[in-house]
């Protein structure tokens, strides 16, 4: 995984992604720390069961966002079930970061031409 | 005496051997300062109380034994990862006494997602538990615990809407270079660039519906009280991804916050957040007691009843003060029996509620007010709580 960076197009568009939804507000390089209990789908006092159902509709506009708006498309051997569940495993977790999610994302997507 | 062997025993189980004796160690440094200090043998010993009563310490030994497992055996202590555990003192309303306790949510489930011309349907299989347990019984506010196996049935539908020219992708990402480049969200350039985003990358409403029928065991705390649950849940749910949707401005329980964030400047204009509409679980259940001596008591005999359970959640998004951002949670659940024979509606026992909600801030700040109560409950609780929920990372 790349670092946190504006070249890197897993991070950007995965930023620009969460803004646009509402889950976070802050800007490109305050975003890297965020935790999962920093967003806004993020309920503390619901159950671990109604989380998972938040991830899971979160993880799902994700994957919305990167193959269908954004042309992004599965890295080799990763099928909708691998990313989904990649990724709602890190959106349970309250101590996972925003960068630890572009990371998941960026090992599920192929966003190709990444200024490197 | 029976709450500092609880707590020990909880030490016992709980922490790895030599974890343990480091902490044990340290608490015997506490000792040998404080009577280095000429404190009394009463006061060091209130302040050895203090210290193995304060859920913190408990709180952070969990945490240490979790990383330390999960270091050790990634794959073996796998399912600890689903594991939340939270150690908390209780109190009720009408009750001067404290007690230490815990509160624990479990879920894991195996699930497949496959997708479809117009949805994308997820089907799996999971394990779930939660509830409250106090080392004194008599003073949990909240006995209620629930186990359950379920499987669940996922439909969604929209989200994006469907892009057809890949020149468009090239844009978009133009778009996002510049503006991860930007500091200020809400400067001119900004709010220029987001705009054009939103334009290219169009978001529609997104809708959820699912499916579970479930088998579960609910208990209070000691089991002296339980009954077996199975039934179904339907779960609903939508996002207005884009604020500009009828289905955003249907949001009304956002609209007092969308105030406070148009006043407090996070958002230039008046903004309701379709994204965080509440999502509804509705369940039809048919209860059968096992074991219940107050229903007993009044009905004669415990005879299953048809039951219907109804709980939403809500959390949205206030303000951002320096790096601190504040939220708003709220959950809400009503249990209502079916058909209630009339001596359990004259004991209040026919429909339950329970509300809580809470302001909460990024670094674990929290104002808390939670008030009603779960089956098995014999009374109404009210609670008031101010605090700092430690991170301990």
């Amino acid at each position: 995984m790349a670092d946190w960076s504006k070249d890197s197009r897993a991070c950007t568009t995965l930023w620009t992604a969460l803004y646009s939804m509402k889950q976070l507000s802050t800007n490109f390089d305050d975003s890297e720390n965020l935790k999962m209990s920093d967003l806004t789908f993020y309920n503390t006092l619901g159950s671990a069961e109604l989380r998972k159902q938040q991830s899971t509709i979160i993880a799902d506009q994700l994957d919305n966002v990167f193959r269908i708006g954004s042309g992004a498309t599965s890295e080799t051997d990763i099928d909708r079930t691998v990313a989904m569940n990649n990724m709602i495993e890190v959106l349970i977790n309250e101590e996972k970061s925003v960068k630890d999610l572009a990371a998941t994302v960026d090992d599920a997507y192929n966003f190709g031409g990444e200024r490197k | 005496m029976k709450n500092s062997l609880a707590t020990i025993a909880v030490l016992l189980i709980l922490i790895p051997s030599a974890f343990s004796q480091h902490r044990g160690n340290q608490l015997n440094d506490v000792v040998k300062a404080l009577r280095a200090s000429g404190q009394s043998e009463e006061g060091i010993k209130n302040t050895v109380n203090g210290i193995i009563n304060n859920p913190n310490l408990y709180n952070a030994l969990w945490k240490n034994f979790i990383d330390q497992t999960y270091r050790v055996d990634s794959v073996k202590w796998e399912l600890l990862k689903d594991f939340n555990l939270q150690f908390k003192t209780f109190q009720t309303t009408d009750n001067v006494v404290t007690s230490l306790g815990f509160t624990y949510d479990f879920n894991y489930d195996y699930a497949k997602y496959t997708e479809h011309e117009k949805n994308r349907i997820s089907k799996s299989f999971g394990l779930s538990a939660k509830g409250n347990v106090a080392f004194k019984k008599q003073v949990n506010p909240i006995d209620f615990l629930e186990t359950k196996a379920h499987y669940d049935y996922s439909h969604f539908i929209g989200g994006v809407v469907t892009q057809q020219d890949t020149a468009i992708y090239t844009e978009l990402n133009n778009i996002r270079f510049k503006l991860a480049g930007i500091k200020d969200m809400q400067s001119k350039e900004a709010l220029g660039l987001w705009e054009q985003l939103g334009k290219k990358l169009v978001m529609s409403n997104q809708y959820y519906y699912s499916f579970s029928p479930k088998f579960a065991l609910e208990s209070n705390q000691d089991f002296s009280k339980k009954q077996f649950t199975p039934g179904i849940s339907i779960d609903l749910g939508a996002k207005a991804w884009n604020t500009k949707n009828t289905l955003s401005y249907l949001n009304i329980v956002d609209y007092p916050f969308a105030l406070l964030r148009y006043i407090t400047g996070t958002d230039k204009e008046f903004t309701v957040y379709g994204s965080t509409l509440p999502t509804v679980q509705l369940t039809f259940d048919y209860v059968i007691p096992s074991s219940d001596t107050t229903r007993n008591n009044l009905t004669g005999k415990l005879k299953p009843y048809p039951r219907i359970k109804f709980e939403t959640g809500f959390r949205t998004f206030i303000t951002r003060i320096t790096s601190e951002n504040i939220f708003f949670n709220a959950n809400y659940r009503y249990y209502r029996e079916l058909n209630a024979p009339e001596a359990i509606k004259r004991a209040n026992l026919s429909t339950d509620s329970y509300f809580v909600m809470a302001l909460q801030s990024t670094s674990g700040f929290f104002v808390s007010y939670a008030n009603g109560k779960l089956p098995f409950d014999a009374k109404s609780d009210e609670i008031y709580s101010i605090g700092f929920n430690y991170k301990f990372n």
